[in-house]
């Protein structure tokens, strides 16, 4: 899932204006934004609700969700709140550490044929929140829409394990010859091309979960708007104030334990830092991301909390954009920037990468990739045409606004400069706009982090296949898709390792259309009236085992 | 002789006079940044960031170790053109404009101020981005600097001026009724002559007072307009994006601190010097 640490900011200039206004007496405390300790919000269906502190949690997304249908839905910040509002098929469990799945709409799954044939049971005693019963035909409806064409999901890919998934998608054969049928009123036969034993990970993605057609057909778009929405999750959405807030409530119809805690209230304050005063001001519960210049100070605090996280953070390459069209060219950026030095600048326990698979998975390698090394880097730009007196070419580098990625981006521009004499120009842009943009026009050099979906190497693999519309680099290469197409299916061990190896060979150091950095760490800060925050690698911000201290 | 009186009474005045030299200071500093910084603005040292002042590092460095005393003088560079030539672009614009509609009057008047109205109802932060994208989609110049620059100033030309013409508006349309002005005008003086022998003295303290007002706020506001994609983009250096990198990091006063206090002294200097040039440009003293 595209991941989007932190983020943009508009009003950073009205917030310098007062930083000036007070430096002559400190340099702390700045003023922000208050609100009061109970707000008062009215819903769109016209019911007032009172957000008392002792009954809500108070957050921040950062940033807009780009979108909450969750079949379109491809960032963090989109599926913080889907995460919440909607259940899977299966789950996992939050509080292990490893990440056992548990049972969430489906009681049982079980494998046949070697893992080829999936059976799951579903529970029958599920109603959604405006009451209607949930049945196997929500899920198959939410698959189908997931692949079909029309829908143009950026993650249609996610299930083409099934049966005859990819040639519906492509048009090529009718939705009847996929795969996936219900055998009873609660059973559902899934079919695979492949055996895949981590096939019931796949369901507790939210592109996989069951979705309402008639809804959909009701509202059109807007069916994720509140008061239109309707969900199966420990949520409901009570109220989205477009770039300002989001409220999600108790869902009475829960078929699982119901929600400890009544709200929870989402803001969407784009600068870290000002996040981080409203937390010291006592006005949110949570900080997801520290800008890496307060780690230092922030990481004291008994708040404090991190956790390594199954989270690659790159940088991608349009192979289509002048000069990013020359694999050469690619090759030497790829081998000019030093990895070490960003994380020794950033200080927070991130690790360097070569490779394509976060560090802690399975299939992950510590010599797979395009090392840093200048004499490579040079021989590599001479072959790309630049030989000496031959102007280098200029090009940009884009990141979402975020104090981090400027960073990390401005030691990367450095680095270029300074080994290779490129004149590298820096743009940011809002997270939901530079979504936008990264769909239509993908600019030359372009920040992205990618955090599991499950943990699975198949998830990063996966990516950049020629098929996937989350490979922004227009890089494509069958020989590539046909080993993740092998590995996924691979039931030894070793022999999976072995074809992972290759494809990230292949990937990061012929065709070199992305350059992995780092694997991510998070930090955070939750108030100490907040227990059981969930903190886990795959960064699933699930709510409702959350229980505020009175 | 009228200007050498105000010559004389300027000079008297001594926080004027300080304030001229200091700004003068600093606007030459920025001009020779690269023989008066002991570092450049963008070489980066990683083994050191975010130290605090030190014999090595006057005023420490910044988040990715560079000499935050070289990124003061290099951004006064930009943070003085900024400041002064928007200072002029708003003084020539907007006084024109003001003046213009504040003398002729009746319809005329009305249809300036309600341009004036039109312009100011759309929020300029969706102007600015227009301008971004106009801006970034042609690039006379190959500088960044300079590129940035033109781009500050068009961005600010269409909407700094604004308040500064209705203030010579409303100024001249008091002026216009002066009896000394009437006289002038019963003895056949042209309109040209008038506006600028007798009106322009009258009106100048508001006009000075508000520019010393705008060209702090304008300096700033560079800062914000490289989120737009108009401003300064990284590596270099203006205090306005040193002020706006200082504030986050809360842990490391010393970024906010001193381009504070560059940011301050220099706002004071131009405050000071306004009050200098006012009161001895006033015709009343």
């Amino acid at each position: 899932m595209l991941s989007f640490r932190g983020t943009a900011d508009r009003f950073s200039f009205l917030v310098s204006l007062a930083v000036v206004a007070v430096v002559a007496v400190a340099a702390t405390n700045l003023g922000c934004t208050s609100r009061s300790s109970s707000t008062t919000v009215k819903t769109p269906d016209g019911r007032s609700l009172e957000l008392t502190k002792a009954d809500t949690l108070r957050i921040n997304l950062g940033s807009e969700p780009p979108t909450l249908d969750w079949n379109k839905a491809t960032d963090t910040t989109s599926s913080h709140v889907i995460n919440n509002i909607m259940d899977g098929l299966v789950s996992y469990d939050l509080s292990d550490t490893e990440l056992a799945l548990i049972p969430a709409l489906a009681t049982e799954w079980k494998p046949s044929e070697k893992a080829k044939v999936w059976t799951l049971t579903l529970r029958e005693d599920v109603v959604w929140s405006d009451g209607v019963k949930f049945t196997g035909q929500h899920v198959i409806d939410g698959w189908r829409r997931l692949m079909a064409k029309e829908t143009a999901s950026e993650y249609a890919y996610f299930l083409y394990g099934i049966k005859n998934a990819k040639l519906f998608s492509e048009g090529k054969v009718p939705w009847e010859q996929v795969g996936v049928s219900l055998t009873g009123s609660n059973t559902l036969r899934v079919e695979l091309e492949k055996p895949m034993g981590y096939f019931p990970q796949l369901l507790t993605h939210a592109s996989t979960f069951p979705i309402r057609l008639d809804l959909i057909a009701k509202h059109g778009d807007k069916w994720t708007e509140a008061g239109n929405m309707v969900g199966l999750g420990a949520y409901k959405l009570a109220l989205w104030q477009h770039d300002r807030e989001i409220v999600i409530e108790a869902n009475d119809t829960y078929y699982g334990s119901k929600p400890k805690v009544k709200f929870v209230h989402a803001q969407m304050i784009n600068e870290q830092a000002t996040a981080i005063n409203l937390f010291d001001a006592g006005k949110l519960d949570c900080v997801d991301g520290i800008p890496s210049v307060e780690l230092k100070t922030q990481r004291k605090r008994k708040e404090y909390r991190s956790t390594g996280s199954l989270q690659i953070y790159y940088y991608g390459m349009n192979t289509k954009k002048p000069p990013m069209d020359n694999v050469h060219f690619r090759r030497a950026v790829a081998h000019s920037i030093d990895r070490q030095k960003v994380v020794q600048v950033l200080d927070g326990g991130e690790i360097p990468l070569t490779g394509w698979v976060p560090s802690g998975m399975f299939g992950y390698f510590a010599d797979v990739g395009l090392e840093f090394n200048l004499e490579k880097a040079k021989a590599e730009l001479l072959k790309a045409g630049y030989g000496p007196g031959k102007k280098l070419p200029k090009f940009s580098l884009h990141f979402n606004t975020n104090e981090n990625h400027q960073r990390i981006a401005e030691i990367v521009q450095s680095q270029l400069k300074e080994n290779l004499g490129l004149e590298v120009e820096l743009k940011n842009e809002e997270w939901k706009s530079y979504l936008a943009n990264m769909k239509t026009d993908p600019p030359h050099l372009f920040r992205f982090g990618w955090l599991a979906d499950y943990p699975d190497p198949d998830n990063f693999m996966n990516l950049m296949t020629s098929y996937s519309d989350n490979n922004r680099t227009r890089w494509a290469d069958t020989r590539y898709d046909k080993i993740v197409e092998t590995a996924a299916g691979e039931v030894d061990r070793e022999k999976r390792r072995e074809l992972y190896r290759k494809a990230s060979q292949m990937l990061l150091a012929e065709g070199t259309p992305v350059i992995p950095v780092l694997t991510s760490v998070a930090h955070l800060l939750v108030s100490n009236r907040v227990e059981n925050f969930p903190i886990n690698a795959m960064r699933r911000f699930e709510y409702k085992n959350v229980v505020i201290k009175p | 002789m009228r200007s050498s009186r105000a010559y004389r009474r300027f000079v008297k005045n001594r926080a004027a006079i300080v304030s001229i030299f200091f700004l003068a200071l600093i606007a030459l500093a920025g001009l020779f940044a690269e023989l008066i910084a002991p570092y450049s603005y963008e070489v980066q040292n990683i083994d050191r960031v975010l130290e605090g002042p030190s014999k090595d590092h006057w005023f420490g460095t910044d988040s990715l170790g560079r000499d935050l005393y070289s990124r003061i003088i290099f951004g006064a560079r930009m943070s003085m053109a900024v400041g002064i030539l928007t200072a002029i672009v708003s003084v020539v614009i907007g006084g024109i404009y003001g003046a213009v509609s504040g003398w002729l009057g009746g319809w005329v008047d009305t249809l300036m101020m309600r341009a004036i109205d039109i312009l100011d109802a759309i929020p300029s932060l969706v102007l600015l981005i227009l301008v971004g994208i106009v801006f970034t989609s042609y690039q006379p110049f190959e500088n960044p600097e300079i590129r940035a620059l033109t781009g500050i100033l068009f961005a600010l030309s269409i909407v700094g001026w604004v308040s500064l013409a209705r203030l010579v508006r409303g100024q001249v349309l008091q002026a216009r009724e002066l009896l000394f002005v009437e006289g002038a005008t019963a003895m056949g003086a042209s309109p040209a002559r008038i506006l600028t022998r007798h009106i322009a003295p009258n009106i100048l303290g508001p006009v000075v007072v508000m520019l010393t007002f705008q060209i702090p706020a304008n300096i700033l506001f560079e800062s914000f307009l490289s989120f737009v994609g108009l401003g300064l983009q990284p590596p270099f250096s203006s205090w306005g994006v040193l002020a706006n990198d200082g504030w986050r990091a809360k842990s490391s006063p010393h970024l906010i601190v001193f381009p504070g206090i560059a940011l301050f002294l220099t706002m004071l200097a131009f405050n000071l010097f306004g009050d200098g040039l006012r009161d001895a440009l006033d015709p009343k003293t």
